[in-house]
């Protein structure tokens, strides 16, 4: 069942509704979130944040886009507010650290090999890159619902996608992943 | 990384703790609106109040509730009656008075002592000295230019 027909008999008072959407979306969320914290305990904490946002004010998703992609812009809000907060970097700069811990991770969210080293590349990029090429790859978003999330029109999204994969290719050619 | 039960127990504990959070602010933001709005509440009473004499409301030490006209040990007269005091009121205003009391009198002089009486429990003594001249009741009405003619006019 999507998103949307869990959250429609969730305002029903299908309570348990909710914990499905939480299972749903809480993966992808953590894996989204922790491209801008480069820290899996704040991501998860953010995502938590999230899901309180939707509990605390559920009529303000009006159905008109997916629930997917509005929870991803919450995340995204929240993820840059934390950034603003912390006044960290940005770890689209330097590789991020792969603890045991995050590897644990990838391999439960990433399932091929060739999407580990993608996921790797991504993580190299400038960040509106690697968020625009991880809502496509790994989210498999349209562009419609990119530009929901980046706030952008989807002229700018796709010109961002173009310039970010001519980016990741050099990136994997150098790294010598496999294209 | 949370298990999917442990990630939701804690979200939800993070909720509950939350909603009670803004139940509390919600709460003390209402005590301390409310309490505003009765010192503010206070303060127009009391602004508004005829006792609190801000802004001119307050009366009690401009118009008199009683007015006495004495000469020397006799209380000439004595008036209460608010229409009456309103009146003789206007007509001691158009007079002059001396905050001291004369103490050598010449003949045919008389002394008024005339006192108004405030609600807030003050008073004002004025004096006067005035001929003791007997007025002759003439056809047209005139108004009284002195203690004798308001004696006259308001028994």
């Amino acid at each position: 069942m999507d998103g949307e027909k869990l959250f429609a008999r969730y305002l029903c008072g299908d309570k348990s509704a909710f914990d499905d959407i939480v299972s749903l979306y809480r993966e992808n969320l953590i894996f989204f979130i922790n491209r801008y914290t480069n820290d899996l305990d704040t991501a998860e904490d953010l995502s938590q944040d999230v899901f309180i946002a939707l509990l605390m004010h559920p009529k303000r998703y009006d159905f008109r886009v997916k629930l997917k992609t509005y929870l991803f812009t919450i995340a995204k809000n929240k993820a840059l507010n934390y950034i603003k907060k912390a006044k960290r970097e940005f770890p689209i700069d330097e590789l991020p650290e792969r603890s045991d811990e995050y590897a644990a991770f990838e391999d439960e969210i990433i399932a091929s090999e060739e999407k580990k080293d993608l996921n790797r590349a991504i993580n190299k990029l400038k960040p509106d890159y690697a968020e625009v090429l991880h809502l496509l790859y790994f989210e498999e978003m349209s562009y419609l619902e990119i530009c929901k999330i980046m706030r952008k029109t989807q002229k700018q999204v796709e010109n961002l996608a173009t310039r970010a994969r001519a980016e990741l290719r050099l990136i994997m050619i150098k790294e010598g992943y496999a294209l | 990384m949370k298990s999917d039960s442990e990630y939701k127990r804690t979200l939800y504990e993070k909720y509950d703790k939350i909603q009670l959070e803004r139940k509390i602010t919600r709460k003390s933001l209402l005590i301390s609106l409310s309490s505003t709005a009765v010192c503010l509440l206070l303060i127009v009473v009391f602004v508004a109040s005829p006792m609190s004499g801000i802004f001119g409301v307050n009366n009690n030490d401009k118009y008199p509730t009683k007015i006495t006209i004495c000469e020397g040990n006799n209380i000439l007269r004595s008036y209460t009656d608010e229409k009456t005091v309103s009146e003789v009121n206007a007509l001691l205003d158009r007079l002059t008075f001396s905050a001291a009391k004369s103490e050598h009198l010449e003949d045919g002089i008389l002394q008024y002592v005339v006192t108004r009486y405030y609600a807030n429990g003050n008073k004002e003594v004025l004096y006067r000295t005035e001929k003791n001249v007997v007025t002759l009741s003439s056809l047209t009405p005139k108004p009284p230019t002195s203690i004798a003619d308001i004696i006259k006019k308001y028994n």
